[in-house]
């Protein structure tokens, strides 16, 4: 009797004790998490990662490979039997056929069931906005590690499964990569870039470089389709520094609005001549300088400005460091050793100095803006979040400028009337540089550029935009400048933005939005006006 | 003796109580494996999902089809009005007012 219950009782402990197929069950692995989203600013997918089938072989299973190669040819693509063959008679044990398996495929290909063939789950990276905003977003290797762009620069946090979201705006996005694409193949440029920021916030709401490359076959694109040049490029960026010069003589001083300058004579430097694109006899105000982009003028105020004081400016306008802005592709300024009276005179009109399209704009939006200098963000920032501003230019100052920049938009001699957006009140500049060739300029090969800020009399938005080498065309009357060919796709860019951007039509007329501006000022001897003519 | 009887039934008992409850756990286990594997699995069908959406619905594609489709334009500034110029309701209690008066009680 006993011997029965001591045989029950340890048999049943035994089996309790015992192990069965679930004990070695664990809990899925938390540990390998998939790589995070990159979203854009309204949660619009940029980059995500699905599962796929990896199709491989092992060689050493395969004692037929002629057959096993006949079967599988009609269901891999891109293989055909003999190429099928070769693989599978490599050496080694794992020898991958196809990455991107459609499910009906690797059914067909489970019910063949070959010896030697297996399937394996993984997962690939995906970027279902194509090109768009390529250049930021970047890409990973076949290990779904970052290479390049946000997905480098964000790496770590994208590893570890966490979604990163862009300050960018996909829809903006199209609208400017569409209408900088336009311009492009009307004057047969080579390329072009273009890049909206956010003046209150520093947010890039969208950057586009063209040729561009799509990431999802990333193999494909050439070396020049993958470089950024809103970020990466750093190039004289001709006129549009004129902003800046007229804002730092404003605010050191060096001029007042009433001042004018004789900009009559060229100016002779280093066995050049500074000269105008359209010469003027006689003294000009400051405005009229800018509205009608006088090199010599910009010269005579970089001079009462002085080297040492412009060097300063252009050093709290972050320009003569790398952008902050997170991403890898940063380019390095190109800034002149010594920074003589002759630098300034050529950095007055933005020569002698080399930067990236996204420190240009962040600069000329203190200038052009509030006043404040605010570094370029990509990253989305929450509404609490506070701002890190530093006061450049007083408001007076800011007004001024502001002001100068619709009447090159909005006057007659300005050289930016086709940018004008009818109620959106564009202010702007533009800049025509010419490209180096053998260590001079090619009088020929033009980088043509226009910056613009809307609403003039609260500027909200700053874009820039630029193209590469365009050509004159008939129905430019052979012109290609920025006035032909940039400031037109600015206008459009504009018209289509501001509705989506909550900008809404100004009536200049009214006082709450005129006092935002200075007081009419002369211009060619008239009284020039903001509204639209 | 008896003592020893008894201590061996529960023993017996005892170790049939945990032989079944180590069942009775396992088909837990293998209910929470399935469960995960079904939420991974489901999890990674909701990404397929949401990225051919975001494909579907790419900027680029809409404004081509809206082009295409429905000769759509961006608005233009003359329609774009503040909410104030929407004439307001005049309050049912006001007396009636002829067609002039009434324009000119139109609040902008």
């Amino acid at each position: 009797m006993f011997l029965v219950f001591a045989a029950i009782g340890g048999q049943s402990i035994s089996l309790a004790l015992s192990k069965t197929e679930t004990s070695d069950y664990s809990y899925a692995d938390d540990t390998q998490k998939d790589r995070g989203t990159i979203l854009d600013r309204k949660g619009r997918i940029l980059a995500s990662t699905v599962p796929i089938n990896i199709l491989y072989a092992d060689p050493k299973h395969i004692f037929n490979p002629e057959e096993v190669a006949e079967a599988l040819a009609p269901l891999v693509p891109n293989l055909d039997k003999d190429s099928l063959k070769s693989l599978l008679t490599k050496k080694g044990r794992f020898v991958e056929l196809n990455r991107k398996l459609t499910p009906k495929r690797h059914a067909a290909i489970l019910q063949l069931g070959l010896p030697g063939i297996y399937v394996r789950p993984s997962t690939i990276r995906i970027y279902p906005q194509g090109a768009e905003a390529a250049h930021i977003i970047g890409a990973v290797d076949r290990d779904n590690k970052g290479i390049a762009g946000i997905e480098k620069s964000q790496d770590e946090k994208l590893a570890s499964g966490r979604n990163v979201t862009l300050s960018i705006d996909t829809g903006l996005q199209t609208i400017l990569r569409n209408a900088l694409k336009m311009q492009i193949t009307k004057f047969e440029a080579l390329g072009g870039a273009g890049v909206i920021l956010d003046i209150k916030t520093g947010e890039v709401i969208s950057a586009t470089s063209l040729p561009d490359f799509d990431p999802n076959h990333l193999m494909m694109s050439t070396d020049t389709a993958r470089f950024n040049q809103v970020t990466k490029g750093v190039y004289e960026m001709g006129s549009i520094f004129k902003v800046l010069n007229t804002a730092i003589a404003l605010e050191t001083g060096a001029l007042n609005m009433q001042d004018s300058i004789d900009v009559s004579q060229p100016i002779p430097v280093a066995g050049q001549l500074i000269n105008d694109y359209h010469p003027v006899k006689g003294s000009i105000g400051l405005a009229e300088i800018l509205v009608r982009s006088s090199n010599i003028g910009s010269a005579h105020i970089s001079q009462k400005i002085g080297p040492k004081t412009q060097k300063d400016y252009m050093e709290q306008l972050g320009l003569l460091s790398p952008s902050p802005l997170e991403i890898v592709e940063n380019g390095v300024p190109i800034v002149p050793e010594n920074w003589s009276n002759i630098t300034a005179m050529t950095v007055s009109y933005g020569y002698g100095i080399s930067v990236s399209m996204i420190q240009a704009a962040s600069a000329i939006a203190a200038a052009g803006g509030d006043g404040y200098y605010i570094a370029p963000t990509i990253l989305k920032r929450s509404p609490n979040q506070p701002i890190e501003k530093t006061r450049i230019f007083s408001t007076q100052t800011a007004k001024a400028v502001r002001s100068m920049m619709r009447l090159v938009v909005s006057d007659k001699i300005g050289t930016g009337n086709f940018a004008d957006a009818p109620g959106y009140l564009v202010g702007g500049k533009t800049g025509t540089a010419e490209k180096i060739l053998n260590k001079g300029f090619n009088r020929k090969a033009n980088r043509v550029s226009f910056v613009a800020t809307f609403p003039a009399n609260d500027p909200a938005y700053l874009i820039l935009m630029m193209v590469d080498e365009p050509v004159g065309q008939k129905h430019s009357y052979n012109y290609a400048t920025a006035g032909w060919v940039v400031a037109p796709a600015i206008r459009d860019v504009v018209t289509q933005i501001a509705p989506i951007l909550g900008v809404h039509p100004i009536d200049i007329t009214k006082p709450e939005n005129s006092q935002n501006l200075l007081p009419p000022i002369m211009l060619d001897g008239k009284e020039a006006v903001y509204a639209s003519f | 003796m008896r003592f020893v009887l008894f201590s061996c039934l529960i023993v017996a008992l005892l170790g049939s109580w945990l032989y079944f409850a180590k069942l009775s756990v396992d088909e837990q286990y293998r209910t929470l494996m399935r469960l995960e594997s079904e939420i991974k699995s489901q999890t990674e069908h909701n990404y397929v999902l949401q990225a051919e959406w975001a494909y579907l619905t790419r900027p680029e594609r809409l404004l081509r089809l809206s082009n295409s489709l429905l000769q759509n334009n961006a608005i233009t500034p003359e329609r774009i009005l503040p909410i104030t110029a929407i004439p307001m309701r005049r309050a049912a209690s006001s007396p009636a007012l002829n067609t002039e008066a009434g324009v000119e009680n139109v609040v902008y």
